[in-house]
């Protein structure tokens, strides 16, 4: 080769080498917009609670040299084998890890925040409800993670809010952000029910109005049966909610006194009976909690999976409350099986007994009211909540009382 | 002219080793194998085989891409045929591009083997709907492992095959953590030097993590804003890197004793 030409193969060398720097600095920021927040290999050793979770080293270096979301698959793939076998506890930790590989991964999100708050349960299928706050925290996480998919929005709304915290202000908000994000039809439809149950029923008929001229609009343009069915089932909710809404009126001129009471009972160390009255239809769920006095929500800013150990939090609520049978309703007890959900370490405890309409089922509604306006009660009546009537017993118990 | 022959007899031999096959065939199995995820819901279970065949595709690509580009040239001196191309009027020159040609080009045929029968998996998985986007994840992959290809040549002009193997997957290992060297390039505390250590890595080492655009290729939520920019900075990237390492090996290559 002459060198005149290896002197210009030199230059036109040296030459691109400014290019290319250029080019990788005009692509690293481009880059961020699908990278996770945190850098992976923070995600090699995390905690869960006292115990540190390792990644297997097989994924360490498959997630390093560039293969993230197939490690993300073949975690989540294991994952799934452990959900088959009932092994709960292992995959929480897979799911954090997962989700910090691939944030991007939706269905990670919400199955891992399901199980915290669901699956990890008593001997008496109770869920542990400390872990509830994480599993929200976890979905918002995701949320940030995934601001523009509707997904989560809808779970924390409705698998969280509405049907474990029984929080329907947050709920009708956590769902009405989903519906802004153009999701299916059905979660409009629960928009109506969150706002029903929320004691907004003239926006949850507003909403099932929308959701039939919704579905029927879609439906004149091509047919598809799941549409059919929410617009028939938008139309029937319509006209029912509409009439139950005279009918509750009507009713609540001349309320229902529920003679309301209950009672705790020490039966052993641990174990202690529920009892009481209500007057109310046999099906209606008179809910339970035990929680430590001094107790106040944490509201933190990050997810964690910090969970208090000394925390004890027994909740008995919505359809897990106890089921009243001839107007009287009773539980036993036994909290000596589950020592660790139920640590009973601190001195007090506020044992609160109550029977929330909006938790109610529709026939129990029938006789309580959309939130209370068909029900009284002359020593439990509690109003403290705006456009709320609930009955309530609070017990103030030492830990003498329990163990 | 030459160098096209010469491309055309590198990839038609590279058809003919055995150990580039048996990895294509892996491959196209693992990809088949990946729709067998049956037990998760719809859109989990494409995510997962999306993820899975590119990875995988990748993952093959790039021992097809190093098994082969270590043995381009040396396997030519190795057989003594070197002698009888360079007896013609075949400059070095022609020689080394027309041996990395074949080997981009072989590459290509197997990245196509790949993709095709990912794309067709897809499609059955969603009812026929072929997702086209997918395709520029390959784009990607065949870049990435363009880019490979010319290191693992330009290394082929210095050392033995087996050292090779190893410098051209530590290369690509290093240049595949630039999450890692970016976030320590700019760590607050970092010290001075060892920042520069990072920014050199950064920068001078080919960075393989700029084609891995799997994310969002398998999530609907997560878009690239100017697309078209990213891809084609990203293909001018693996251009202009691969045409250094083309002149510096050219410019060896010359001086060589074959």
């Amino acid at each position: 080769m002459k060198q005149s030409t290896k002197v210009v193969l030199i230059l036109v060398m040296i030459a691109l080498l400014p290019v290319m720097v250029k080019l990788q600095s005009e692509i690293d920021p481009q880059r961020k917009q699908f990278l996770p927040e945190r850098q992976i290999v923070s995600s090699v050793v995390t905690q869960v609670g006292n115990n540190p979770v390792v990644l297997p080293s097989q994924f360490v270096a498959g997630a390093l040299i560039g293969f993230r979301e197939v490690v993300a698959g073949l975690l989540w793939v294991r994952c799934n084998d452990f959900f088959h076998s009932g092994n709960y506890d292992a995959i929480v930790p897979l799911t954090r890890i997962v989700t910090w590989l691939d944030p991007h991964q939706i269905d990670v999100y919400s199955v891992g925040a399901w199980h915290l708050a669901y699956n990890f349960v008593d001997r008496q299928s109770r869920a542990d409800r400390r872990l509830l706050i994480p599993a929200m925290k976890f979905l918002e996480e995701g949320i940030a993670n995934n601001p523009n998919l509707w997904d989560l929005y809808f779970e924390l709304g409705y698998t969280m809010n509405y049907w474990k915290k029984h929080d329907y202000d947050k709920a009708v908000y956590w769902i009405r952000e989903a519906t802004k994000r153009d999701p299916p039809y059905y979660v409009h439809t629960q928009l109506a029910h969150a706002y029903e149950r929320s004691g907004q029923v003239d926006k949850a008929i507003e909403q099932w109005r929308k959701c039939y001229n919704m579905t029927n609009k879609a439906l004149k343009k091509k047919f598809d049966e799941s549409t059919y069915q929410i617009r028939e089932v938008s139309k029937k909710n319509l006209d029912l909610t509409i009439w139950r809404q005279m009918d509750r009126a009507e009713k609540a001129k001349n309320p229902r006194d529920l003679n309301f009471d209950a009672e705790f009972k020490r039966l052993g160390p641990r174990k202690f009976r529920i009892s009481g009255r209500i007057n109310l239809p046999d099906g209606a769920r008179v809910e339970v909690s035990l929680v430590d006095a001094d107790y106040k929500e944490p509201s933190p800013k990050k997810f964690s999976w910090e969970v208090d150990p000394n925390l004890t939090m027994m909740y008995d609520a919505g359809i897990n409350g106890i089921s009243v049978q001839d107007g009287r309703f009773d539980r036993v007890y036994d909290l000596s099986l589950d020592p660790k959900q139920h640590p009973l370490a601190k001195d007090k405890y506020v044992l609160t007994v109550w029977f929330n309409p909006r938790n109610a089922t529709q026939d129990i509604k029938d006789a309580s009211g959309f939130s209370g306006e068909c029900m009284t009660d002359k020593r439990y009546l509690d109003t403290s909540t705006k456009g709320l009537r609930i009955v309530k017993k609070v017990i103030i118990l030492d830990r003498e009382d329990i163990i | 002219m030459n160098i096209l022959v010469i491309a055309r007899a590198t990839f038609n031999e590279a058809l003919r080793k055995k150990i580039l096959n048996v990895f294509l065939l892996v491959a196209l199995a693992l990809i088949v194998f990946s729709v067998s995820f049956a037990y998760f819901s719809a859109r989990q279970e494409m995510t997962i085989i999306k993820s899975l065949g590119l990875g995988i595709i990748a993952l093959a690509g790039m021992f097809i891409s190093v098994v082969m580009g270590i043995n381009l040239i040396p396997a030519e001196i190795e057989k003594r045929t070197i002698y009888t191309i360079l007896a013609k009027p075949v400059r070095r020159h022609e020689f080394l591009l027309g041996k990395f040609l074949g080997g981009t080009l072989t590459m290509f045929v197997n990245l196509l083997l790949m993709t095709l029968v990912f794309m067709v998996t897809v499609a059955f998985k969603n009812n026929w709907n072929p997702d086209w986007a997918l395709l520029k994840g390959s784009l990607m992959i065949f870049f990435q492992l363009f880019l490979l290809g010319s290191v693992a040549i330009f290394f082929s002009i210095f050392l033995t095959p087996a050292v090779n193997f190893f410098m051209t997957s530590a290369v690509y290992i290093i240049g595949s953590l630039s999450e890692v060297t970016l976030s320590m390039m700019r760590e607050q505390d970092q010290h001075p030097i060892a920042k520069a250590f990072f920014w050199l890595i950064h920068y001078l080492v080919p960075n393989f993590a700029n084609f891995f655009t799997q994310n969002p290729l398998i999530h609907p939520g997560v878009v690239i804003k100017n697309e078209a920019v990213y891809y084609a900075e990203n293909i001018l990237y693996a251009l202009v890197y691969a045409s250094i390492l083309m002149i510096i090996a050219i410019l060896a290559f010359d001086r060589r004793e074959v």
